[in-house]
């Protein structure tokens, strides 16, 4: 079975897909959550990469009871987290080889 | 069963106001959110954080609690007295997620709107649950398309939304060249089935690299730290070096210092738009003198050479 990650959904699919309404998934691209692949003009398509940030900013604003601009805010602050910890762990593994014999 | 003490698993009083039981969910769910935390139990511990302040933080279903709460303790085997009767009922709106098997013997659960442990479909079509799962994949499968097979459990449900047991399923999958860390491939129709005649759900793959054990990454570069003697460094020499396809002879140019980075275009990993280079990084090993004649050598050395790595020290602080 082939498979992509270029894979693209429109707008209606991934509403039904994660549940939510139109102005929901509007609210989440205004506020950069997400972003349409081919830009904010037109009809919006997305790349699947979209799907678990929408499924994570859902569960954020559900469990924490926050709203669209602060999820935004979080969901940026994970991302910068985690892309922190893979560099850290990375420049670890990297000292660690130059440091053995 | 286990007897859970929803007190102790907030931490607060059994005095405490409802205010205080919000705040005590709150600063766990910033704890133990799976979405925020890094702590191997996060879901098993925030699930167990939900169910307890969805009872507490209702002072219908806490008084029932609370009757409760004094046949039993906190881990321990517990079993409803056989008089007691619920009267606190969920739906939906209060919880959104699994139940314990404690709180479904405690408290009745609205069948129309809260699945039991599945969907509830008496009479309706339901799409089957999507399915998240992560497949290793090493460095050297990502410079070609590469053939793997996957397995893993479907959970099914009958009509009336009881568990049947799992679907056990496998695929061979075809991982695209290029394919990157935490990239996510959807194969539509691949999840746990629909009720009622309803599409199955997808089933989506996250890929993570394995570590290799010679190479890092940088995005789509590979980076191969690469000892060297001293003397190699210093004359240069011409070396073989491996690379994820087999070994290439590298040109190393004289007076090379530890930590200078050595490109090989095209030797990396595909990315979207080219393909990645190899960066050698070369580490100046010092050897351990085993015998005198090397000892020697090294001695005449340090006599004869005039080379001052601290020059620029001496300037700076001293005089």
């Amino acid at each position: 079975m082939k498979i992509s990650s270029e894979e693209c959904i429109c707008s209606g699919d991934l509403c039904d897909l994660v549940s939510i309404s139109a102005n929901q998934l509007s609210e989440l691209v205004e506020y950069g959550v997400i972003d349409p692949s081919e830009g904010l003009s037109g009809e919006w398509n997305f790349s699947i990469q979209v799907i678990s940030t929408v499924k994570r900013a859902i569960r954020l604003q559900q469990d924490f009871d926050i709203d669209t601009a602060s999820t935004a805010l979080v969901i940026d602050l994970l991302d910068e987290l985690e892309q922190l910890r893979t560099d850290n762990k990375m420049l670890k593994n990297r000292l660690n080889r130059f440091l053995q014999k | 069963m286990e007897f859970k003490d929803y007190y102790k698993i907030l931490g607060v009083e059994t005095s405490a106001d409802t205010k205080a039981i919000k705040i005590a969910y709150r600063r766990l769910a910033r704890t133990y959110h799976p979405d925020v935390s890094d702590h191997h139990d996060a879901e098993d511990k925030f699930k167990e954080v939900t169910e307890a302040y969805n009872v507490l933080k209702d002072p219908e279903k806490r008084a029932n609690y609370d009757e409760l709460r004094e046949h039993g303790q906190h881990g321990q085997q517990f079993k409803p007295p056989p008089q007691w009767q619920s009267s606190g009922k969920f739906t939906a709106d209060d919880f959104d997620g699994s139940f314990s098997d404690f709180f479904e013997s405690l408290f009745e659960v609205n069948s129309e709107s809260v699945p039991k442990s599945g969907p509830q479909t008496q009479n309706h079509h339901m799409r089957g649950a999507d399915i998240e799962l992560e497949m290793p994949v090493f460095l050297e499968e990502t410079i070609s398309e590469t053939a793997k097979t996957i397995s893993y459990s479907l959970p099914r449900f009958d009509l009336n939304g009881n568990p049947l047991e799992n679907l056990e399923k496998t695929l061979k999958v075809s991982i695209p060249k290029g394919i990157s860390d935490g990239e996510v491939v959807r194969l539509k129709q691949q999840g746990s089935p629909g009720v009622n005649g309803a599409p199955s759900g997808d089933l989506f793959i996250r890929i993570r690299l394995v570590p290799h054990p010679l190479f890092d990454l940088e995005g789509h570069h590979l980076v191969l730290t690469l000892p060297i003697t001293p003397w190699e460094a210093v004359l240069g020499a011409n070396i073989v070096v491996p690379t994820l396809t087999g070994t290439i002879r590298l040109t190393l140019p004289e007076n090379s210092q530890s930590g200078r980075r050595l490109r090989v275009k095209g030797k990396g990993l595909f990315g979207k738009l080219a393909k990645g280079d190899l960066y050698v990084v070369l580490n100046v090993v010092v050897p351990e003198i085993t015998d005198v004649d090397e000892e020697n050598r090294w001695k005449e050395m340090a006599e004869k050479s005039s080379f001052d790595p601290r020059m620029n020290l001496r300037t700076k602080y001293e005089n």
